[in-house]
């Protein structure tokens, strides 16, 4: 976001440096054998002359320098663009142009906003130096000055400092100054101060009086959603995108097409998000921006569509890789997250594990919306600790070959659950401490990078009471029916934490029945789950229920450490394959009801032993499975059974 | 109150273990919030276990039996969680914040799980045999385990401690010693202590009377024995460390140009650190880059076939190599013949030792640069190079070799394997195919395709065999260097001259501001062969199948710490114009203390140590009262005998002491101390007791000079008293 409103003044700055003849450096090398100093050392500015090796730039101006500078600026080589504005600074320390084109560079490019404000800092002070305290009367002068209050605002507004930000936008209005850009840059500060009506009502004057209409009527969706008016912010955002697409090949649509996608997705219309999500990742300058990817892949896998979520992902990094120089830290630990969650639910546990644990240790660049490093970070610890006790339960099926792996199988078990245990503690302190009382609660927050159907897992360990009440406080202004649901599944796995099954088994049945069907399959599924630990696992409502998620999550049941009921009929069983399957993830069923079967079958190599697992009327669901000890063949069985196999792409 | 709790009659040494284990708490708080931030405050949670240790310290020494400890913990813990869940009941919601209790019982539970865990510990310290055995093996473990992790000589992490060492201007390694020196001391006198403590236990409480002068000299040899160790082992930790870092090998590519050499090793690519090499500074946009995102600094190349593997030929063939260490200057002569290049400066800024400058090729020029922090980088240059700019794509067509070389230099780069395979293998992949660029990438693609990266082959090589067969034409299963020999050898069979090139290999994308941090992970050895018209252009294998790799992510912290580094200064960005900026100062960079802060730090601590020994001496002289007089007068006393080595012994009453003092020379104060204690009126006079403490100074005083200086220098008395002894 900051860079798309900032690179304007790029231009604009261009423009404020008349282009003379442009000859591209040649940068020759020097000539002489003797040891120089470094041309730019900060601590030998005035020394520069004598040392410097004998260059083109040697022999120009600063203002030749600077000029050549915001050329390049705008011609998208800012490192070039760097080393000039140095020079110019080594020749003229007192050119304020060229520190303040440093610290748009800095503020654009880098993102390094303390040395961007320090530049901005100076440049004030030699501009009031040259030309004296304002006001100016000279329109140029004017022009300057307003330039630099607003990076100074831009500068403290990335540092976080919203009151100094809004300082220098209202020294900006005190000096009479007016830009398109002023409305939506106040409302946006303004914003980060929680006044949201003012904020509202900035953008809509800005509006009015022909403020920038990309940014603005972007800036009023936003602040209209926030303001819980979705119909007024998609209708804005209908224009802001209408806007952006008459601007041509300059238009950036996929912009207020992501925003309006949220708004449908926080409003839980997921064909009208999907659709709009769609067509901005569809756009040139939606593909490479990870949010409308995120967005969509999040939405995939509440509905358990993780192929359509992987496919998303591939099609961003696809279209990121014809930008090699883009920084990986830029996306790298949502890509992860977004790859871990789909690895996760498809059954690939280590791998998410891994992911996970990248997506906690690399830093994530954010917008200045809302997101934050908390966010991301509440959102990695919470899938790690899930990723973690998924694993304990696959590991729990699993035939050790040796004793070693034995032994380290009961070892990851054991620092796996203290690990996740810590997670989660973890993550609860962060969502009380840092996100304000569970700020993310409201479901679909477009703030937030959590995954709702699952939250209800990190919340469990709250105080019961405070919960309740902080979810009814949550119901009373949250008019959304369908968010219902989820705080029923929150409130009930909190119950079943604290040990009241009839409570929290009708909570969960009411959100099986009530979740929107192929759109809440998440939810239901982890319902589902939830609801069958409290069934003894020889009724028929678990075998039920076991089949409905075996036939849409089948990795799922494996995950969440249910066992399949089904007919097996290994003859004489001279290998014990019944006890391996019956400590594996299955369990033996009799009577009736169409129950899938595990029959013993011909292997393929002589001395192995084969399964094949058949289901009446699903014969997508038959698989064979070998191996050369009960143990191994139970574990392929389970694997290509309960394990999607999905292709490792993408950063880790 | 507090007093009693943290002293025990029965306990020699009692508050000395408390203590020791006190800081131990500390650290072990203050390191995890380092390692994983707790969400609680380090300080709070060292009460907590503080508060654990005192506690079960003090009812170790009471008749309550481990069960009962037990339901004591149990019955605390259901107290708690019991009162939480009361106040979470009436309180939660009446506040506008619902969480207000559940955020305090988070930061109450690390605190109380805190004390129980030390607690446990303490408890079992005081009442189990063979707990400080324990103790000292789980204090072993984890010394191993924090140092393990620097077993490459780099300090990554504490990270204070490593920034502690770059401000300091102290090496890494010697920061290492002093830190692991400073954490065995700490061990070795806790196990002292507590092995003092807990004796009585093993022996029944008996009373042992101290054998004056051997304890003195007990002490000083083990502390000449201790500094010798230290010594000794310092030497020869850097000997070592000289030693491997003279080789400097990482992913199997080593540094040197020696004629004749070899720098790569084909065993093992292990040792591949994330240790920081260098910081290099893009001075301009390389967008032609035909390698993108990858950017090869080449530091050397190898052309000389030695009849077993590829070694450095010397100046007389490879001369666009600038073949200079980092802290010299180089100027080379352009080809202006060569295909599309493009000027590209760097600024190199080397952090680990090089024997030789490295840069994209062709370096035209290097130069030496002011170097903006001599304690972090080693040395600072500026390359001046014409960099590729010519697309891949665009060789295809192309010749090799170049029609300027005399027949000497074109024998030499086609210089051949002894081995037909080689030969056979090239012709069988390059059939029908005329081009030689086609033929290259043919040789690559075979390579991508079947080749599997690892960093361990494991082959079983005869050291004068050639060491590329086993991965050529055995397991396919080997790292850069086996990739760049096999290449090199088939392009040079099918009449390509061709060379090794090594350096480094990095990720541009993983740059921030043109600044790039080099690891010695990102070593690298690669094949090049010479195109006709465009010079010698990297032909690198990337395996499809890895079975091992080192990669690891870059340091971003330190890259941003570095970049800091090479900021403008005050004379061109002052630090007053954003003096009262808000947000200026980095929330996540910790306090280090500088070099002036560390030293008034020690002064102060010199100061303050000397004080008490002073206090110690001459305290009795502001003593207000007779009495006061007279038990400060007994501890000026005794503190000086303690300096020569006699102590009272545990067990032994103050009379007993005097008696046994040299002369008895403490018995008159002792008999002066006793009369105000016990006396049903004491009647002292002031000046009497001056006069007595006079007297008892005066006998002590006619020993040698020497012996007077050493007894005025000891720290024993000083040690004693912090400690908690008694006198």
């Amino acid at each position: 976001m900051v860079t798309k409103y900032l690179s304007p003044l790029c231009c604009l700055a261009l423009l404020l440096s008349p282009v003379q003849t442009f000859a591209q450096d040649a940068q020759q090398p020097p000539s002489q054998e003797k040891s120089v100093d470094d041309p730019f050392d900060p601590f030998d500015i005035f020394g520069f002359d004598e040392l410097t090796p004998s260059t083109d730039d040697k022999n120009k101006t600063a203002e030749e320098l600077i000029r050549e500078a915001s050329l390049l600026l705008a011609t998208a080589r800012p490192l070039d663009a760097r080393t000039k504005l140095l020079k110019a600074i080594q020749k003229d320390p007192e050119e304020y142009r060229a520190y303040y084109l440093l610290s748009g560079y800095y503020l654009i490019h880098v993102g390094h906003y303390r040395l961007a404000l320090k530049y901005i800092r100076r440049a004030q002070e030699l501009f009031e130096k040259k030309n004296g305290k304002p006001p100016y009367k000279s329109h140029l002068l004017q022009l300057e000055h307003g330039n630099l209050i607003y990076y100074l605002s831009q500068c403290r507004l990335n540092l976080d400092n919203y009151q100094g930000s809004l300082d220098a936008l209202d020294e900006y209005h005190r000096f009479g100054y007016h830009a398109e850009w002023y409305p939506g840059a106040r409302s946006w500060v303004l914003m980060k101060l929680g006044r949201l009506p003012e904020a509202i009502k900035v953008a809509r004057e800005g509006l009015l009086s022909g403020a920038e209409s990309g940014r603005t009527l972007n800036m009023l969706g936003i602040l209209l959603s926030m303001n819980d008016q979705p119909q007024e912010s998609l209708e804005v955002f209908r224009q802001a995108i209408a806007y952006e697409f008459s601007q041509g090949s300059d238009g950036q649509p996929a912009t207020p097409l992501n925003n309006a996608g949220e708004v449908y997705k926080e409003i839980f219309d997921d064909v009208k998000a999907e659709s709009t999500f769609l067509r901005a990742t569809s756009l040139p300058d939606g593909c490479e921006h990870v949010l409308p990817s995120l967005n969509l892949t999040l939405l995939y896998i509440e509905q358990l569509k993780t192929n359509a979520a992987l496919s998303t992902m591939d099609a961003f990094q696809r279209c990121i890789a014809q930008f090699p120089l883009r920084n990986n830290e830029e996306h790298a630990a949502l890509v992860n997250l977004a790859r871990g969650r789909i690895d996760l639910h498809t059954g690939n546990v280590d791998r998410a594990i891994t992911r996970f644990e990248t997506a906690l240790q690399g830093t994530q660049w954010f917008g200045k919306i809302g997101t934050n490093q908390d966010d991301l970070l509440v959102a990695a610890t919470i899938s790690l600790a899930q990723a973690l006790l998924r694993q304990n339960n696959l590991l729990r099926f699993h035939h050790p070959e040796t004793w070693r792996e034995w032994a380290k199988q009961k070892e990851t078990i054991a620092s796996n659950s203290i690990r996740a245990w810590w997670l989660m503690r973890r993550a609860r302190q962060i969502l009380i401490d840092d996100l304000h009382d569970i700020e993310d609660l409201t479901i679909r927050n477009t703030d937030s990078l959590l995954e709702y159907p699952t939250l209800g897992e990190a919340l469990a360990g709250l105080s019961s009471s405070a919960l309740s009440r902080r979810i009814e406080a949550q119901r009373a202004k949250d008019p959304r029916v369908i968010a219902g649901g989820f705080y029923d599944a929150y409130l009930a796995e909190n119950e079943m934490s604290w040990l009241f099954p009839s409570a929290s088994n009708e909570k969960f049945e009411s959100v099986m029945q009530r979740g929107r069907e192929g759109f809440d399959t998440l939810l239901k599924t982890h319902a589902t789950l939830r609801r069958m630990s409290t069934l003894a696992t020889d009724s028929e409502r678990y075998r039920e229920l076991a089949y409905r998620v075996f036939y849409t999550a089948a990795p799922e049941l494996r995950n969440y450490g249910f066992r399949l009921p089904v007919r097996i009929d290994v003859g004489s069983d001279p290998y014990s394959l019944r006890s391996a399957l019956e400590a594996g993830p299955f369990r033996e069923a009799t009577g009736e009801g169409s129950l899938c079967s595990i029959t013993a079958a011909d292997p393929s190599t002589p001395g192995k032993l084969a399964l094949r697992f058949s289901c009446p009327g699903q014969s997508s669901k038959n698989r064979l499975a070998e191996g050369s000890t009960p143990g191994e063949v139970v574990n392929k069985l389970s694997d290509v059974l309960f394990r999607e196999e999905i292709r490792n792409v993408g950063p880790n | 109150m507090i007093r009693s709790w943290l002293s025990s009659p029965h306990i020699p040494w009692y508050r000395s273990v408390l203590i020791f284990r006190s800081i131990g708490v500390i650290l072990a708080a203050y390191l995890l919030n380092t390692m994983e931030p707790l969400g609680t405050s380090p300080f709070l949670i060292s009460l907590g276990g503080i508060f654990g240790v005192v506690a079960a310290s003090r009812i170790a020494q009471t008749r309550v039996t481990n069960l009962a400890f037990l339901l004591a913990f149990a019955a605390a813990t259901t107290l708690v969680s019991l009162v939480f869940g009361i106040f979470n009941y009436t309180l939660s919601g009446i506040t506008p914040d619902y969480f207000s209790i559940s955020r305090l019982q988070l930061h109450a539970q690390l605190c109380l799980m805190a004390m129980f865990i030390t607690a446990g510990a303490t408890w079992l310290f005081w009442r189990a045999r063979g707990a400080v055995t324990l103790e000292a093996i789980v204090l072993a473990a984890v010394a191993i385990m924090v140092f393990a992790g620097h077993r490459n000589y780099h300090f990554d992490r504490p990270k204070i401690v490593s920034s502690l060492a770059w401000r300091l201007g102290i090496p890494h390694l010697s920061m290492l010693i002093v830190v692991g020196s400073a954490v065995l001391g700490f061990m070795l006198c806790y196990l002292y202590f507590a092995s003092q403590a807990v004796r009585p236990r093993a022996e029944g409480v008996n009373v042992q009377f101290s054998r004056s002068r051997r304890g003195l000299v007990f002490s000083a040899l083990l502390l000449l024995t201790l500094g010798g160790v230290i010594y000794v082992v310092q030497a020869a930790l850097y000997q070592h460390y000289n030693t491997a870092m003279l080789a400097r090998v990482s992913n199997g590519v080593g540094m040197g140009e020696n004629l004749g050499v070899s720098p790569l090793t084909f065993q093992s690519a292990l040792g591949s650190t994330n240790q920081p090499a260098g910081l290099i500074r893009l001075e301009g946009d390389y967008s032609d880059n035909p390698f993108s995102p990858m950017l090869y600094l080449r530091e050397s190349a190898l052309s000389q076939f030695s009849g077993k593997e590829m070694v450095f030929a010397g100046r007389a063939f490879d001369t666009d190599l600038p073949v200079v260490s980092p802290q010299s200057t180089f100027t080379g002569k352009e080809d202006t013949e060569l295909a599309p290049r493009t000027p590209l400066i760097q600024s190199i800024y080397t952090l680990a030792d090089h024997d030789s400058a490295f840069a994209v090729d062709y370096p035209l020029s290097i130069v030496q640069l002011k170097n903006p922090n001599p304690t972090r980088f080693k040395s600072a240059y500026r390359a001046y190079s014409v960099a590729p700019a010519f697309p891949l794509s665009s060789l295809s067509n192309l010749e090799v070799g170049d029609p300027r070389w005399t027949e000497e230099v074109k024998s030499h780069y086609l210089q051949l394997h002894a081995d037909k395979r080689y030969k056979e293998l090239a012709e069988e992949l390059t059939k029908g195919i005329t081009n030689p660029v086609e033929k290259i990438n043919a040789l690559t693609s075979y390579l991508n395709r079947t080749s599997i990266y690892t960093l361990t082959p494991n082959h079983n090589v005869d050291p004068q065999s050639d060491p590329v067969v086993p991965f050529l034409f055995g397991d396919h299963r080997g790292y850069c260097v086996h990739f760049a020999h096999a290449l090199v050898y088939m392009f040079r069979a099918l009449g390509i001259p061709a060379r090794i090139g090594t350096g480094y290999l990095t990720d541009l994308s993983q740059a921030k501001d043109g600044h790039i941090l080099l690891r010695m992970s990102d070593r690298h050895a690669w094949a090049e062969a010479y195109i006709k018209g465009t010079g010698w252009v990297p032909f690198d294998v990337q395996p499809d199948q890895v079975e091992s790799h080192a990669d690891t992510q870059v340091d971003t912290k330190l890259l941003e710490e570095l970049m800091g580094s090479l900021e403008p200064g005050e004379e061109i960005l002052p630090s007053e114009s954003t003096k009262n900026e808000p947000g200026m100062e980095d929330p996540e960079a910790t306090w280090i203390p500088n070099k002036e802060i560390i030293l008034w730090a020690a002064l102060g601590c010199g100061v303050f140590l000397v004080l008490v020994k002073v206090t110690l001496r001459h305290g009795w002289r502001l003593a207000p009262t007779a009495s006061g007089t007279a038990r400060w007068g007994y501890i000026s006393v005794a503190s000086l005998l303690y300096d020569r080595g006699i102590s009272r012994a545990f067990g032994e009453t103050r009379h007993q002491f005097s008696l046994r003092s040299p002369d008895r020379v403490l018995l008159p104060i002792t008999d002066l101390v006793n009369h105000s204690t016990y006396a049903a009126h004491p009647s002292l006079n002031k000046k009497e007791v001056a006069a007595a403490i006079h007297e008892a100074h005066k006998r002590l005083a006619g020993v040698p000079l020497w012996r007077r200086v050493v007894t005025a220098l000891n720290p024993s008395s000083i040690t004693n008293a912090l400690g908690g002894g008694t006198w």
